[in-house]
């Protein structure tokens, strides 16, 4: 089932390109990664998809629905939107909000008027999955890096979207800790959740990846392949590890 | 070594996720605001605009001066025809930006003078029309010159401007830090409200409280990230004195330059009023 679908899409900021013809779809379900030098519009694709820009020109369709500028201006559908799609941003500090971290992870799910209990019930299991049950009392500001992006994901996990966006989730995280956020992003694929991560560090993703969107520098789609594709393509795979 | 987290997920999490339609509820101020407050943001948080070299470099200080000099002088003069002087001055300077230089300085110079307008109206009446028609025309043509002075002078000569008239390194230092700092402030804002839209899945019951907890944060933030600021400085050499780095630059242009306001203050002197 098509879930994202781009067509050429376009984007630039004030004084520089940012996407450049875009046109791909996901389905539902998939584990994609998105490859790509720096500053290669990775994490502007995840902010268009998060609905946080607007393309300049192209389409960008969610379940068939165009999300256009005049679509995101209205609050009710803006909200819909954030309530199918996760994002946690590749400069953590600034996700952080709350005055500590249960706050923090209670503050989605609080919105959705679930109960008291309910809403106990997920700040736990959240904490649980991402191993940060012992900094449920710290403030998220004096969280070290690594600390951040786990209570970022666990925050983001808590409204169970559907979507989930990961801007750069592993930098920083020890190497353990890698593989543990590895693990919960795979079984929650297996779950249903498509997972959408921008990495630049193929070591880290090789693995887990089923699909490989690769950018190159000048903000242009420079190959879409599976996992399987990849495999057979070694010079290809040099050219990521090096990037 | 890291706590073992736990690897099944709950059922809560496993289960579709039903997009909860809610009745059209009230939407908070602040949700109906958040896109125009994110683009204001959005506006403050942009770099300044990189200034291309002028063909004729004028000493930092000397620009300095003829802003303030500007500025003075617009402030004392009441006399119609001198203010003329000073416009059609400003004018010809004006002529030779570029055009996309000018249509920056029309649009920031109108803004200005309208947020400056509010300030001046009260007079109208206490005073009537004329005296805010001059007092209006004073205040944007000192505006209009402050904002030339922005657009053509790059930040870094302001502060060998200020270095080189003598001020204090303290008073540069605050100025240089607020300027690069309040735009940093204005990003990290900007991303924390993008942060915040995202996980906004329904209207705010106290969105208030939520404002308060952002701009505390903010305030922490803004705290550590300026001790972070001056230990980058003194990591890269800076011992809290502004060095003046000189380049090489005409006298005469300089003197030349200052003339025409100098012109206008002899003329001030003698036949103002
Ligand atoms: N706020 C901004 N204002 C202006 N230009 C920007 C802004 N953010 C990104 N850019 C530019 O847009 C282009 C794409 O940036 P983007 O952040 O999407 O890259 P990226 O692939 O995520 O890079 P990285 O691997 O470093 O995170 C870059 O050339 C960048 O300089
Ligand atoms: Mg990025």
């Amino acid at each position: 089932m098509v879930l994202i679908k781009l067509a050429n899409l376009c984007y630039d900021y004030p004084n520089t390109r940012g996407l450049d013809h875009l046109s791909l779809t996901i389905d539902a379900g998939e584990f994609v990664c998105l490859m790509g030098p720096n500053g290669s519009g990775k994490s502007t694709l995840l902010r268009i998809l998060s609905g946080l820009a607007s393309p300049k020109s192209g389409e960008y369709q969610l379940h068939g629905q165009a999300v256009t500028a005049a679509y995101l201006t209205d609050a009710q559908q803006r909200q819909q939107l954030h309530q199918k799609i996760g994002m946690v941003f590749q400069n953590t500090d600034v996700q952080l909000f709350n005055t500590s971290v249960a706050e923090e992870v209670a503050f989605g799910p609080r919105q959705l008027g679930l109960s008291a209990s309910a809403i106990e019930q997920r700040v736990n299991d959240c904490l649980q999955l991402t191993a940060c049950e012992d900094l449920r009392d710290r403030v998220p500001y004096q969280l070290s890096g690594g600390e951040k992006k786990r209570v970022a994901l666990a925050s983001v996990l808590a409204l169970n979207p559907e979507i989930l966006l990961l801007d750069e989730p592993l930098n920083g995280l020890t190497i353990a800790a890698q593989r543990q956020m590895l693990t919960l992003l795979q079984r929650l694929q297996a779950a249903g959740k498509t997972i959408i991560m921008a990495s630049h560090n193929f070591q880290q993703v090789q693995t887990v990846g089923q699909r490989f969107i690769i950018f190159n520098r000048l903000h242009q789609l420079d190959a879409d392949m599976s996992q399987a594709d990849l495999q057979r393509q070694p010079e290809r795979q040099a050219q990521l590890m090096t990037l | 070594m890291d706590p073992k987290p736990r690897t099944e997920l709950p059922a809560w999490l496993i289960e579709k996720s039903t997009s909860t339609k809610r009745q059209a509820a009230r939407t908070s101020f602040l949700q109906r605001n958040q896109r125009h407050l994110r683009a204001l943001l959005t506006r403050l948080a942009q770099p300044a605009p990189v200034i291309a070299k002028r063909r004729w470099h004028l000493a930092p200080q000397i620009n300095l001066i003829r802003l303030l000099l500007l500025v003075f002088l617009i402030a004392l003069i009441n006399n119609v025809t001198l203010l003329w002087c000073l416009a059609i001055l400003l004018g010809f300077q004006l002529l030779l930006l570029s055009p996309s230089q000018l249509r920056r300085f029309v649009k920031s110079w109108f803004v200005s003078s309208l947020v400056a307008l509010i300030f001046v109206l009260p007079s109208y009446w206490l005073t009537g029309p004329s005296t805010l028609l001059f007092f209006g025309l004073k205040t944007s043509l000192m505006l209009a010159n402050a904002q030339y002075y922005r657009l053509t002078t790059p930040f870094q000569d302001l502060l060998s401007g200020l270095k080189a008239l003598h001020c204090p390194d303290v008073l540069i230092m605050t100025c240089a830090i607020a300027i690069t700092y309040l735009r940093m402030l204005g990003q990290h804002l900007l991303l924390t409200m993008e942060a915040l839209e995202l996980r906004t899945v329904a209207p705010a019951k106290h969105p208030y409280r939520l404002i308060g907890a952002m701009f505390g944060n903010l305030y922490l933030k803004s705290y550590s990230y300026a001790l972070e600021l001056y230990a980058a400085m003194e990591a890269r050499g800076f011992n809290g004195h502004y060095v003046r780095t000189t380049t090489p630059h005409n006298r005469w242009r300089d003197y030349l330059s200052l003339s025409p306001d100098i012109l206008v203050l002899i003329l001030f002197i003698f036949w103002g009023n």
